[in-house]
């Protein structure tokens, strides 16, 4: 069984590689990671630099109360910021991509029915090609770590202590985790839909209904304050009905999970690490990745589109 | 080859339905070790679906069928070692070359040392020279012979065929038809070809079979067949014959 | 024109009879209302908070000038879903101009239709014209629902101004989703395996509706604070531009980004009619626009450009898969 799920994986990780599409959004995450760097530190510039001119102003028009300086503890992580949104988003399709290609691949090839008249069943398949994905995704995970260290060692000018080097490589992990699952609700509806648009579109839909619809049921966050890495939560409206929403989808909100150990990792202004979404999402996602090919039909005609 | 009596390919009442419709009817047949048997059929009679219940594919819904002496349904690991298959229009992983597409079936199949065998294979289908090309440039005659050699990689004793000659030039359709010929003669391999081409059939099959909207209508040897209609001047008008009575 | 109007009628019927195209429907009229409920139900809240800061300053002796209350305003309450337009809406645009090219060239139909006498002139138009239907006929069914809800909360009907205000809304709507449905049908046209295509129309979105606009806003030096870094300095509106003075290059790059989405001109254009820029609440529209030109012109630019493209792009294509 395990030589099965090693050729398949091995498989799926070298033509993934191969994929003209998954080296774009590759490059884009990869690019990302630099340019998150490269903005964290810019913006760090400029802010203390806006700080302090507005106590230049201050002191120039006699205010006496004259708040600190919110970013002098920055950690030297917190210029990494923007990855946990880079990671909400660009990860996030990223990993949709990959595990539909690792399905849609073999049913373009045509190839399900000369595989399963190997000897080899649904189970070391639907395995193989979680291996292969996870694989892959590591991969990229591992990469954007290395340039995370090393670009933050650079503009700190000395290499990271151990401490926020482990930190980081816990984000990472989480963040690992956190593409995993999109991974698996992509390869998910490949295998479920029988039309290649329909397969790819529902898992960003999916995405859209996890990233903004529950964090708006959740927290009363809107769209475009859930990409903001440092919002706060908005204070949740005080009826009945939202505090019912909220125990509804508060277990799924994992998007709003992501944000909290993101921050709590990098910037350390918190120190919240829920993963228990995490686990749910990811043990409800592989659960129906191996029902949905127990029930796939190999011979059923393809559509289209 | 000389026909063995020992049924290798044996089917019995096998029926298969979708919903209402009823793709399959009380199917039984036998194929016998070292046969060609062509299976023919007008469009939508039932071919590929006997086919796919064979390599086990699909569940009948009704009957049973054993391929070298093991039930499709309860050993059907055992079947799959023991059948090669090459389905209509297969594109096969056109990013890998051929050789990454051999290999890859090879290990499934359970092959220790693929490269060794997918020379051997290559060898056998005088098909050296392309193993590194991409499939993304192969002809369809050239796919059809990659399609071939993963499914004989490894030995099978029965060979699966679904429209082999479906988009294949005069050229390909005679180089396909030695090809079966030999692997019958040489690796005394069992075949089991659905067809619509009766000149092929005439030219390497053994053995013929006749579907008609699910239900077996004939079945007998190349031989007798023409014997029985030997006022017919071609197995066109044979087949005509049969179905038409 | 009747090959056009056969052709923008079939477009219409396959949309609607499209699964994912009516379940993203339902998606966002079902996220608008609960957007809208949201700030309904958060009213109070704000009421409150409200309240209390007036009360601190109060007791601090300090101007509540910088203040304002918080009012249910219809047009304000639409903040959430120019949001979900924008991501959604997008999305829609996308799924249509795929679907529109993928039917025909998944299966070689295209080339059935061209050895009819249909100009592809004729066959682009019909395309636009009956997809372009649709959008407005999903933006003025959203428009009808988010318009009743709020005239059942607030209690107000909108005034004829508000009504010009939210139809120049509904236009610039339609601009910026055809603008993703002539985008996605170019590159479908374009590119020889057709969910390549999808994937890279799902990339640039990305790019122009999250990444541009969030890496624009995370540049803002007020945003780097739960609650603005400006506020937390207790500084006013002036006080706040007289330091940003100081960093205009900074603004100009950060300004730049932003202008490279047609999403921000959008939002900029929607937020700023709708009042939800307290810069320009309850202004006419005279003075809206004197700033807000720039950004009309833009989304119009962009829309307009990608038209053209479609139109050469169909012409000049041989429609043959990969």
């Amino acid at each position: 069984m395990f030589s099965t799920i090693k050729i398949i994986a091995t498989g799926e990780f070298r033509s993934l590689l191969r994929q003209k599409t998954f080296s774009l959004l590759l490059t884009v995450f990869l690019f990302m990671s630099v340019f998150s760097a490269y903005i964290g530190l810019s913006t760090k510039t400029t802010i203390n630099n806006v700080y302090n001119e507005t106590v230049k102003q201050m002191v120039a028009a006699g205010v006496k109360n004259i708040p600190t300086n919110p970013f002098l503890n920055a950690k030297p992580l917190a210029i990494l910021n923007n990855m946990v949104v880079y990671i909400l988003v660009i990860g996030a399709l990223l990993g949709i991509v990959v595990g539909y290609s690792a399905f849609i691949r073999e049913r373009k090839a045509g190839v399900f029915k000369i595989l399963f008249s190997k000897p080899i069943s649904k189970y070391e398949f639907i395995l193989g090609k979680m291996a292969g994905t996870l694989l892959t995704m590591a991969l990229v995970v591992a990469v954007s770590f290395v340039i995370s260290l090393v670009s933050t060692s650079v503009v700190s000018s000395h290499i990271l202590s151990l401490s926020d080097t482990v930190r980081l490589l816990l984000f990472y992990a989480f963040s690992l985790g956190y593409i995993f699952v999109f991974s698996m609700i992509g390869l998910f509806f490949a295998a479920y839909s029988r039309s290649e648009s329909l397969a790819l579109l529902a898992p960003v839909v999916v995405w859209i209904l996890i990233s903004f619809a529950i964090p708006q049921l959740n927290s009363a966050v809107g769209p475009t304050a859930l990409l903001n890495p440092t919002s706060s939560q908005a204070k949740l409206p005080q009826s009945q009905f939202f505090t019912t929403v909220r125990a509804i989808v508060h277990p799924f909100s994992i998007s709003e999970d992501f944000k909290s150990v993101g921050r709590s990792l990098l910037q350390g202004d918190i120190s919240s690490y829920p993963v228990l979404s995490l686990l749910m999402y990811l043990t409800a996602t592989t659960g129906g990745c191996f029902y949905i090919m127990k029930k796939y039909d190999v011979c059923a005609p393809e559509s289209d589109t | 080859m000389e026909k063995n009596n020992k049924a290798i390919i044996d089917v019995r009442s096998v029926t298969k339905k979708y919903n209402d419709v009823t793709a399959l009817d009380d199917l039984s047949l036998q194929v016998f070790q070292g046969e060609i048997f062509g299976f023919l059929g007008h469009n939508g009679a039932g071919k590929t679906t006997t086919v796919n219940i064979l390599t086990t594919l699909l569940a009948p819904t009704s009957g049973t069928a054993s391929i070298c002496g093991y039930d499709i349904a309860k050993d059907s690991l055992e079947v799959r070692k023991n059948i090669g298959y090459l389905p209509e229009n297969v594109r096969f992983y056109e990013n890998l070359t051929a050789f990454e597409n051999l290999e890859f079936f090879a290990k499934l199949s359970g092959i220790k040392k693929p490269a060794e065998k997918i020379k051997e294979v290559l060898g056998f289908l005088d098909f050296q020279g392309f193993e590194h090309k991409k499939l993304g440039e192969f002809s369809k005659g050239m796919l059809q012979r990659i399609g071939i050699a993963q499914a004989i990689v490894d030995d099978p004793q029965v060979l699966f065929l679904d429209e082999p000659t479906s988009g294949l030039d005069p050229m390909g359709i005679k180089n396909l038809r030695d090809v079966i010929i030999r692997l019958n003669q040489e690796k005394e391999m069992t075949v089991f070809m659905n067809t619509h081409l009766l000149m092929e059939v005439s030219k390497t099959c053994t053995a013929i079979g006749v579907l008609n909207h699910g239900r077996l209508i004939y079945r007998d040897s190349l031989e007798n067949t023409l014997k029985r209609f030997k006022d017919e001047v071609s197995l066109e008008d044979i087949y005509l014959n049969i179905g038409s009575t | 024109m009747q090959r056009i109007i056969t052709i923008a009628k079939k477009e219409y019927l396959d949309a609607i009879k499209n699964k994912l195209f009516l379940v993203l429907l339902v998606f966002l009229l079902v996220l608008t209302v609960t957007s809208l409920v949201v700030v309904t139900f958060d009213f109070p809240n704000k009421v409150m908070e409200y309240n209390k800061a007036l009360k601190v300053l109060q007791n601090a002796g300090r101007s509540t000038a910088a203040l304002r209350a918080p009012e249910l305003a219809p047009l304000k309450m639409l903040r959430g879903v120019i949001d979900y337009l924008e991501i959604i809406g997008a999305i829609i645009g996308i799924i249509l101009g795929y679907l529109s090219i993928a039917k025909e060239k998944g299966r070689n139909v295209l080339q059935l239709i061209l050895s009819r006498p249909v100009s592809r002139f004729d066959i682009t138009s019909g395309k636009v014209v009956g997809n372009s239907l649709l959008v407005l006929s999903v933006l003025a069914g959203t428009t009808v629902a988010t318009y009743l809800i709020m005239w059942y909360v607030s209690g107000q009907s909108l005034s004829l101004v508000e009504m010009e205000k939210l139809g120049l809304v509904y236009i610039a709507s339609y601009l910026y989703i055809m603008f993703f449905f002539c985008l996605t049908s170019v590159l479908a046209l374009k590119f020889k395996t057709l969910p390549n295509a999808l994937i890279v129309s799902l990339v640039i979105w990305l790019a122009f509706v999250l990444i541009i606009p969030q890496v624009g806003d995370t540049m803002d030096p007020d945003n780097q604070i739960p609650g603005g870094f400006f506020t937390s300095m207790n500084l006013t509106k002036p006080q706040e531009e007289r330091v940003m003075a100081k960093f205009s290059t900074y603004e100009k790059v950060r300004n730049a980004l932003e202008e490279s989405s047609i999403t921000k001109h959008y939002e900029r254009l929607s937020f700023a009619l709708l009042g939800i820029k307290n810069k320009y609440d309850k202004k006419p529209l005279g003075a809206i626009f004197k700033d807000m030109w720039p950004d009309s012109v833009w989304v119009l630019l962009f829309f307009s450009a990608m038209l053209i493209t479609e139109y050469i792009v169909f012409r000049k294509s041989n429609f043959m898969l990969a």
